[in-house]
């Protein structure tokens, strides 16, 4: 299995040559359902990291189930006001005034664009202990979620002494003054591991965690993702790159699904977390598809 | 009974085929030096030496006898050297401290750490990849290594964020008069520095700092200061250093115009570094000027 090893290698210098420690898990989605494939590229599998915006898909596949369990009308229209949205630079985050949608876009929301407001709403909605029960009920030992983003952003306003969370993260990106928050330490908020990662996805994938409808709801706007800078960077258009980013300062992830056309689609997680503080380093986002590519090309295979 | 001592008993009696010169050389008397062989030759079942008018002849059974003991106690030399070897190493400080701060720089930082530690000192220059690699598998107790850098699993100090210094070509016509000198001046140099794999992430930090400030740079990789020195006394390069007696012929020295460009550095350390150590090394840092 020298390609295996060979690619391990190859993200191992990914990551260092962006100046990151990384940790990585990918595997084929193939097999009929109970059987894993045993090939797979593992760098620090089941070390322990932060999840970031990655546990919207534990909340994503929590609303699948709601709505295959009659519990929730993914039509239904809900007005989120403006005064206790979660911050935010993206989606209804981002807005000044009441907004009006159904339960289905505020999740597609919180997926596409990663948008906080939403996806703490949809949060509250499916019902937090369920999320909470997710990741023992799949089979994912090392994956804890533990509030969302309203409550990460308490606790890093906290932590950083600062006014209000964008004065927390001035504080986060100062390259001089290295301060230890709960938020980048695996620890103490939700954290996961890049191999329950690629578990989960490939669940997901292989419709096991949901009905045929929301299996395809749930596929289609994880492709939907608008996050162009890493994954994406590391296979060319034909391939089709599913995925949900995860960023707090140093810390860079994104878990996804890769399928070239008529191939078994491969499940890749990688986890960062930069030496450098700044808010924008490319490097480090563009590490994370050279080692998704290094470590998916091995695992390819024709869809039987 | 002794056996090793007993083996020296036999081999010195018989590279000097006497007993008295060999007590001589022992510095014992010549009767325990007598009774420490016969007694050996109880314990081994064998005959070593013939005594004869003459003086001493080894047997057969010492002869063949003999180059296993030199063995055993060339073996036994070893491994006291080695437990030596390990006591040293307990009251023996191990510090890095990346090349870019110089010599005189380096050897107060590990003087100093090594006053704190009440331990003799010993100190690796190095890059700063190399160094954190080594307090990470633990052949190094504490480093000193330019900052962002990816710990592994070294244990993170404080960072401390040195000024640097702009050196130039004496030819240059930003280098007329003592002022600062502004970067955009310097736009035909490229900047002369360590390579990135040194430290990539301080590295591209630069760069980006450059970037922001107005001076995209290219960047001329220089091993060490001394070749960093050469390209900027040859004309092709200005160089930022934190080292405050790093110069040459043909270089000169001048402050950069606006707000300082930091050399920043980190103290990185070992679970079992000394205490005290990381907190004297960055009281140390802060007093580099």
């Amino acid at each position: 299995m020298t390609d295996l090893a060979g690619a391990r290698a190859e993200v191992r210098a990914a990551f260092r040559d962006a100046g990151v420690r990384g940790w990585l898990h990918a595997r084929p989605v193939s097999g009929d359902g109970s059987r894993w494939s045993e090939r797979e590229i593992d760098v620090g599998a089941d070390v322990p990291v932060v999840m970031g915006s990655v546990y919207k898909v534990l909340v994503l596949v929590a609303f699948c189930r709601a709505v295959d369990a009659g519990d929730l009308d993914p039509r239904e229209q809900v007005t989120v006001e403006p005064g206790p949205r979660t911050p935010g630079p993206t989606g209804i985050s981002a807005l000044t005034d009441p907004v009006t949608m159904s339960w289905r876009d505020l999740t597609r929301s919180m997926i596409t664009v990663s948008d906080n407001a939403a996806a703490d709403v949809v949060h509250a909605r499916v019902g937090r202990d369920r999320v909470a029960a997710l990741p023992t009920e799949l089979g994912l030992p090392g994956t804890r979620v533990r509030g969302g983003t309203a409550d990460a952003y308490a606790e890093l306003v906290a932590d950083t002494g600062a006014d209000d969370v964008a004065a927390a993260f001035a504080v986060l990106t100062d390259n001089d003054v290295p301060v230890p928050v709960r938020l980048l330490s695996p620890a103490f908020g939700s954290s996961t591991t890049a191999a329950d990662s690629t578990r989960l996805l490939t669940l997901l994938w292989r419709g096991e965690l949901a009905s045929a409808a929301g299996t395809a709801f749930a596929r289609r706007v994880l492709t939907a993702q608008v996050a162009p800078h890493r994954m994406r960077t590391g296979f060319p258009g034909t391939a089709a790159v599913a995925g949900k980013t995860g960023t707090i300062g140093a810390v860079r992830n994104e878990i996804g699904v890769v399928t070239y056309p008529g191939e078994h689609p491969v499940a890749v997680a990688v986890f960062t977390h930069a030496a450098r503080s700044d808010a924008t380093v490319p490097r480090a986002d563009a590490a994370i598809g050279v080692a998704a590519r290094a470590a998916v090309n091995p695992l390819r295979a024709p869809a039987a | 009974m002794d056996l090793l001592r007993h083996l020296a008993f036999f081999v010195t009696v018989a590279e000097e085929r006497h007993f008295g010169n060999a007590a001589r050389r022992l510095t014992i008397a010549q009767p325990p030096l007598s009774q420490g062989v016969r007694r050996l030759e109880t314990r081994l079942g064998v005959r070593l030496f013939d005594r004869g008018p003459g003086g001493v002849s080894l047997t057969g059974a010492g002869r063949d006898l003999l180059p296993r003991a030199r063995a055993l106690l060339d073996d036994a030399d070893a491994l006291a050297a080695a437990a030596r070897r390990q006591a040293e190493a307990a009251q023996l400080l191990r510090i890095g401290v990346v090349a870019g701060l110089g010599p005189r720089v380096a050897a107060r930082l590990a003087t100093r750490a090594g006053r704190a530690a009440a331990r003799r000192v010993a100190l690796t220059s190095g890059s700063t990849v190399t160094l954190v690699d080594a307090v990470s598998v633990g052949t190094l107790d504490v480093a000193v290594v330019a900052h962002p850098v990816v710990l592994e699993s070294a244990r993170a100090g404080p960072v401390v964020a040195l000024p640097t210094a702009v050196l130039l070509p004496a030819a240059h016509p930003a280098a007329a008069g003592d002022g600062p000198v502004a970067l955009r001046a310097l736009r035909d140099l490229d900047l002369a520095t360590a390579p990135r794999s040194h430290a990539p992430a301080a590295h591209d930090l630069l760069l980006d700092t450059l970037e922001t400030r107005g001076r995209p740079v290219r960047a001329a990789e220089a091993d060490d200061p001394a070749a960093a020195l050469t390209l900027v006394a040859t004309g092709t390069a200005f160089a930022l250093t934190p080292d405050p007696d790093l110069g040459a012929d043909g270089v000169v020295r001048r402050a950069p115009a606006g707000a300082p460009l930091a050399f920043r550095v980190r103290v990185v350390h070992h679970d079992g570094a000394p205490p005290g150590v990381v907190d004297v090394l960055a009281d140390t840092l802060r007093e580099v000027r």
